[in-house]
Order: C-alpha cells, then sequence, then structure tokens
C-alpha cells in the first residue's frame, strides 16, 4: 500500500508530523482488521513462538547429548594414555614446514606483498616473496629435504611458487623461483615425477629434478654450470637444451673475442658473480643447526642435519 | 500446567492485549504493510524469548515497541537503507505511550480502537469517502484523485486533514473518559 510520506520526507519536502504518522499507523491496522483481534497475525505468532521454544528445546538436548558423549571420549582418551604412556604425535605449524631462509650474516630484505622488511633467520618464505640479499652478505635457502640453495650476495630471487613441502614420505610438489639478478647454487636431491625445480630467467627457464648446478643472471650473462645431474633448459622460442654434468653454458652473453677494451667479458663477470657464493658447508650447517633449536623445528631439517652430521 | 505452558499462556494474554497497537506501531515506522508486519512478528518472537527479563510493573507493549523499533533499525540497515531519524520514532512511540496512559485511566474501559473507530464516524462525507479508499481499499492518492475527479494534491490535503481530526479527536476523548 502506497504511504504519501517516504521515511523523512513528504512528497511536498517537508518532514512528516510523528503524531500523524502515529494515527496513521493505527488506521492502517483498523483498515486492516477493524477494532476487533487480528486472529490469523495472534496464530501466525503464536506458532511461531512454539517452534521456536521447541526448537530451543531439541537444540538444547542434542547439546547434553554431544557434551555427554564429548565427557566420555576425554575419559577414554585418558585411559588410552595412561595405558601407553605417550600422546600421539602431532604435526607441525604449516608455517615451520613452508621453505625457509637463512642469513649467513645480516643484510637482506624480504618483500612480501606491500610489506619489505629485513630477513630474520628462520622466515618462512612464501609465493611472491622476493628477496634481495645485499652485497658482501650470503644466504641459505632450505626449501625441504630434498631441495635447498645458497643465494649469492646482491642477488634478488622472486619465489614465484611454493607448495608446502613435509617430508619425503609425503606427497612432494615443485617450486619454481625468478633468479631477477646475481647467482644461486641449488643443491636439488630428486624429485618426483611430474615434480621439478624450476628457475625462470630473462632468457627462459631451467628445470631439473635431481642436479646440482650454478646460475648466474645478470643484465648482460645467463649461465648454468651443472655439477651433478642435469639441467633442462627451455628458451623464448621453446627450444630445449640438455645440460649435464660436467658441463656449462653460456645461454646470453657477449662473445670474449674481439672485444674493445673496457667491454663487459662474459667470463670475468660469470667469475665475479660464482665467487659471490661463499658460503662452506660448515657455515651451512651451524645456520640448519641454529634454526633446528627453534622450538618447532621442522621434521625434515632434522634429516637434512642429520644427513650433514651435525650432532643436535 | 508446566513453567513451559505457563510462560506460553502469559505470553499469550500479554499478545491478546497489545497486538494491535504493536502492529499500528510498526506500521508507523514502515511504508510497505507486509514488510511492517514482518517486523512485528520477529518483534514479538524476540521478546518471547525474552519474556523472563520483562519487568511486570511496566507496560507491555512499550516494552515490545521498544523490541520493535530494535527490529525496524536492524532490518533497514540490512537492507542498506536509510531508517527514519531516531528523534522522529521517539515521537511516535511517546503518542502510543500518551495514548496507552490514557486507555488504562479511561473509566469506560474503550480500547484505542474503538476510539478511533467512534471519531471516524465524526468525518464528514468527503472525509469519509477520502479516508475509506485510502486505509480499507488500499487505493493510491493518484488513483483516488482519477475517481474523484480531483487532482492528487488535493486527496492528500484531505487526508492530511483527516488525520489532524482523528488525532485531536482521540486525544479528547481518550482524556475524556
Amino acid at each position: 500500500m502506497e504511504k504519501e510520506y517516504n521515511n523523512n520526507i513528504t512528497k511536498s519536502g517537508e518532514k512528516p508530523d510523528p503524531a500523524l504518522l502515529a494515527v496513521d499507523g493505527l488506521l492502517l491496522e483498523m483498515g486492516r482488521n477493524g477494532t476487533g483481534n487480528d486472529s490469523d497475525f495472534l496464530r501466525e505468532v503464536m506458532a511461531a513462538v512454539r517452534k521456536e521454544d521447541n526448537e530451543k528445546h531439541h537444540v538444547f538436548t542434542i547439546f547434553r547429548i554431544v557434551a555427554s558423549l564429548a565427557a566420555m571420549l576425554a575419559v577414554v582418551s585418558g585411559v588410552i594414555f595412561m595405558f601407553y604412556g605417550r600422546i600421539p604425535s602431532g604435526t607441525v605449524d604449516d608455517k615451520d614446514k613452508m621453505p625457509c631462509i637463512l642469513v649467513c650474516s645480516p643484510g637482506g630484505l624480504i618483500k612480501s606483498g606491500n610489506k619489505e622488511e629485513a630477513i630474520i633467520n628462520g622466515m618462512s618464505l612464501k609465493t611472491d616473496d622476493t628477496v634481495h640479499i645485499f652485497k658482501s652478505r650470503s644466504a641459505f635457502v632450505q626449501f625441504s629435504c630434498r631441495a635447498s640453495m645458497e643465494v649469492g650476495s646482491g642477488s634478488i630471487i622472486q619465489f614465484n611458487d611454493i607448495h608446502t613441502i613435509t617430508d619425503k614420505r609425503q606427497k612432494l610438489s615443485g617450486t619454481g623461483i625468478s633468479l631477477k639478478d646475481g647467482v644461486i647454487q641449488a643443491d636439488i636431491s630428486g624429485l618426483k615425477d611430474g615434480d621439478a625445480f624450476t628457475v625462470a630467467t630473462a632468457q627462459g627457464v631451467f628445470m631439473t629434478q635431481k642436479s646440482s648446478f650454478i646460475l648466474v643472471e645478470t643484465p648482460e650473462v645467463c649461465f648454468v654450470e651443472v655439477n651433478n645431474g642435469s639441467v633442462r633448459f627451455r628458451d623464448e622460442n621453446g627450444l630445449l637444451s640438455v645440460i649435464n654434468a660436467g658441463q656449462s653454458k653460456v645461454i646470453h652473453g657477449v662473445n670474449t673475442s674481439g672485444l674493445a677494451a673496457g667491454t663487459i667479458d662474459s667470463a670475468e663477470v660469470i667469475n665475479e658473480y660464482k665467487n659471490r657464493l661463499t658460503l662452506q658447508s660448515r657455515d651451512i650447517e651451524e645456520l640448519l643447526l641454529q634454526l633446528s633449536k627453534k622450538k618447532k623445528a621442522d621434521i625434515c631439517l632434522r634429516e637434512v642435519i642429520s644427513k650433514r652430521d651435525v650432532s643436535l | 500446567m508446566n513453567d513451559k505452558e505457563a510462560k506460553l499462556t502469559k505470553f499469550e494474554v500479554l499478545l491478546n492485549r497489545d497486538h494491535k497497537k504493536i502492529l499500528a506501531f510498526a506500521f508507523s515506522l514502515v511504508s510497505d504493510v507486509h514488510q511492517a508486519r514482518d517486523i512485528a512478528q520477529e518483534a514479538m518472537i524476540t521478546a518471547f524469548k525474552k519474556l523472563e527479563e520483562y519487568d511486570e510493573s511496566k507496560d507491555f507493549g512499550k516494552w515490545v515497541r521498544g523490541i520493535v523499533r530494535m527490529k525496524y533499525l536492524e532490518h533497514f540497515r540490512h537492507n542498506r537503507e536509510i531508517p527514519m531519524s531516531e528523534e522522529i520514532i521517539e515521537l511516535i512511540d511517546s503518542n502510543y505511550a500518551r495514548w496507552d496512559a490514557a486507555e488504562n485511566d479511561a473509566v469506560s474501559g474503550e480500547s484505542l480502537f474503538q476510539v478511533l473507530n467512534e471519531c471516524v464516524g465524526k468525518l464528514n462525507d468527503e472525509q469519509r469517502v477520502v479516508m475509506d479508499k485510502f486505509y480499507y481499499q488500499r487505493q493510491k492518492t493518484g488513483e483516488i484523485a482519477k475517481s474523484e475527479n480531483l487532482n492528487e494534491a488535493t486527496i492528500r490535503k484531505r487526508l492530511e486533514r483527516v488525520r489532524f481530526m482523528l488525532k485531536d479527536c482521540i486525544d479528547k476523548n481518550l482524556s475524556a473518559q
């Protein structure tokens, strides 16, 4: 039914008189039901009220049953616990299973979303995080039991695709990073079929399932040196090449022959960047040991440490 | 009679007495009659749930009107519509409170709606027709204007005059009792 005024304003632009609105309400109600009771309305309200009351009673009864069952379960669990004498093992928080970054000496930034902060040892890495390691500093990333990576000083890496990895008994999924500038030395122990460790560069994508390799990426040079296993490289045109153990390849760079003085030499650049990988095995073990002493050390981390014969 | 049944009976008695004014209050707030009915019904269900909180020395209708106000504001905020100002709602409520008090004091025992009905009987023919068509037959002012061969502004003016007269008549008759 039309009301000639809508909320606060009348059609003439004036505010309605509250007393007239009150009379309006009375007339509307009388127009519907005269002066007698609105029995339909009363019936509806009482039916709704009874239904509400019954549901409340049922909910309360169900709650009582559930509470009793929960109490019984607690008693039974307690008995089992007492009998077996140990608490069943729980799982570590998900964030502790994410790859973590460790810095040998302070000096790096991590950009996560819009937030930029200094890298703290043991920080978890998430997809789309970008890490910038300052010059003369060094860092190490532990992805899982099967993948780790030293990040050379001055490097910038974006973690495109990180999946939660638990331990080798669980399904392992891939990791993808983008090397923007700098050098990495990666050690990939052997991923399952269909999984791969990938590194994207300006020239194309490197992929491996089992290898250890060094990758240099600068505006002038892209270079890979494979120490163990094999690395596949697919360039922007889709052309595939395979670099095996003991081999290296300059994907992009300046030819060293016939260079004028002052021109950048690929070999020089490659060597300079490789020299930025400064972490020794002992340094990495110490970093991992420090991390393992944190409260919720990852199960995978313990395996890594034990493999390196570092005592906990 | 167990506690549950006693509570339901008590509520039914209170509702029987005050439901029309509670509905009328909701109609004073909301332009849509179905919406007003829903708000009033929700308010009454809430009143039942909170019946233990109701102070029997206070007026039941006023207590439930407070819940109607709350439901009205909730409803409008939920639908992202602009509700009537709280000042106007308060003034509407004060009219109902005044009529409640007058009804309770009245010697004749006539209800507010019976008094209203008598006042409607005192309207002249022109006013009666317009009132009948608008409130009883649910016609819009445009339709009434067309059927009465008048312009819409005149119809609205007549309706306003009707409301003024009825308000004065109710106030006079209730206080006279």
